[in-house]
């Protein structure tokens, strides 16, 4: 009988033993599995970088290439005007885009797109966000340096609020935040510089007449509205 | 007694010990496993996510441009040019329909623009086609080129194709891959500002 008692604390034993196991390699084991587990997710982050065709791609390569025509017509007004507030103004737009360009232009690097998109930037549409024709643009080359300022001043109001409700688009689009940031602040500093430049050509005795709101979701109902309605001698 | 205890206790033990053992290893080979699936899995997925591009077909690579600065006229080695010495100024992007003077072309190539080259005597209407096809790009030029070797020739810094067609699919792709591409000497530089007047862009 003693015996037998014995036998069934020896069974016990062994159960003791693997009771007894250490913890630690366990945990030990856990803690490498979601390390290896959380590795992958976070290397696997395919689907937290924008991909081609996502709102956010295109409003990069798009926004970078109507900045690029406001440096442009910036860039040729201040060459040939002695207006100091206007050249002033000229040099403002310019450094600021071109660096929003750049920073646009990085996100892309980031997110490993290419600068370029297979297709041209604002799907051949660019005249509805405000882009001047290249037509537009040589004129203010070739007009003379008043009627240049105030054709400058016309094209980039266009462009100004081509460029606002191209923002806007994207902040119905995006949650990402640095593309929220920045398309906000282009929001701002445009829609000031809208009203700055309305008041420039309002000296120019130019009364500039309201141009169309374009209709919610950013379908341009009136792409090339007239823009001008000349009240007194401006120039 | 004792020693009959130690008898009876070793079989039990030693199986207890061997179940133990066998789940432990089962555990370990478990996460050898998951451990190789999942660096498999993450080179998989880089693998496909990087640039597949293939090669186009009859590109040209020139490497080792020089890129200095010079108001002389400079003799290069391709028709038409793909780096090398050229003016201060650069030609400002667009569509041009008189020929732009190479120094000023590999300039704009430097700042990471596709110069799309074509023989003047070519037919109007593949005039326009090209003109379509780079209208609205970003980084471009457009201009006929008397002597060219080809109907059509695209050029990046370094880099050329030659087509005989226009609608060659690799003029697309061309544009596509190397407008401010990775080709590019000076990423960030400007194709507006420099000179020329485009007649459309």
């Amino acid at each position: 009988m003693a015996h037998d008692i014995e036998m069934i604390d020896d069974l016990n034993a062994p159960v003791r033993e693997r009771a007894a196991a250490p913890p630690a390699i366990w945990l030990l084991i856990a803690l490498a599995m979601l390390a290896f587990v959380g590795g992958v997710l976070l290397l696997w982050n395919t689907n937290s970088t924008p991909a081609e065709g996502s709102s956010e791609v295109i409003f990069a390569r798009d926004m970078t290439a109507h900045h690029h025509q406001a440096v442009e017509m910036a860039l040729i007004l201040r060459d040939r005007t002695a207006d100091p507030d206007l050249r002033l103004f000229a040099l403002d737009i310019m450094l600021t885009q071109q660096a929003q360009i750049g920073q646009m232009q990085g996100w892309l690097s980031v997110w490993q797109r290419p600068l370029a998109g297979a297709t041209a930037p604002m799907a051949g549409h660019g005249a509805m966000m405000g882009m001047a024709t290249q037509a537009e643009v040589n004129e203010l080359r070739e007009l003379p340096p008043v009627e240049a300022e105030r054709r400058f001043l016309e094209l980039m109001i266009r462009h100004h609020e081509g460029g606002l409700q191209m923002a806007q688009d994207v902040l119905a689009a995006s949650h990402r935040p640095e593309v929220v940031r920045l398309a906000r602040s282009i929001i701002e500093g445009q829609a000031a510089e809208v009203a700055y430049m309305r008041s420039l050509l309002a000296q120019r005795g130019i009364e500039q007449q309201n141009i169309p709101a374009p209709a919610p979701g950013g379908a341009w109902g009136n792409p090339r509205a007239p823009i001008v309605g000349v009240v007194g001698m401006g120039d | 007694m004792a020693k009959k205890t130690a008898q009876t206790k070793q079989p039990a033990t030693r199986n207890a010990n061997k179940r133990s053992a066998w789940w432990q290893s089962l555990w370990l080979w478990a996460i050898v496993g998951v451990v190789v699936l999942a660096v498999l899995g993450v080179l998989l997925v880089q693998q496909t996510a990087t640039n597949s591009a293939a090669t186009l077909a009859g590109l040209q690579s020139f490497s080792g441009q020089q890129r200095g600065h010079t108001t002389d006229p400079v003799q290069y080695q391709q028709i038409p040019p793909v780096g090398g010495m050229h003016n201060p100024a650069w030609q400002n992007c667009g569509i041009y329909d008189a020929p732009i003077a190479n120094e000023n072309g590999v300039h704009t190539l430097e700042h990471g623009a596709v110069w799309i080259t074509y023989q003047p005597e070519l037919p109007p209407a593949t005039v326009d086609a090209l003109r379509a096809l780079v209208r609205g790009r970003q980084y471009t030029l457009l201009s006929p080129f008397p002597g060219l070797p080809a109907p059509v020739v695209a050029s990046a810094w370094g880099l050329q194709l030659k087509v005989d067609d226009v609608a060659d699919p690799r003029l697309a792709r061309f544009l596509a891959t190397y407008i401010q591409g990775p080709q590019t000497p000076e990423p960030g530089a400007s194709c507006v500002g420099g000179i020329g007047q485009p007649i459309d862009s």
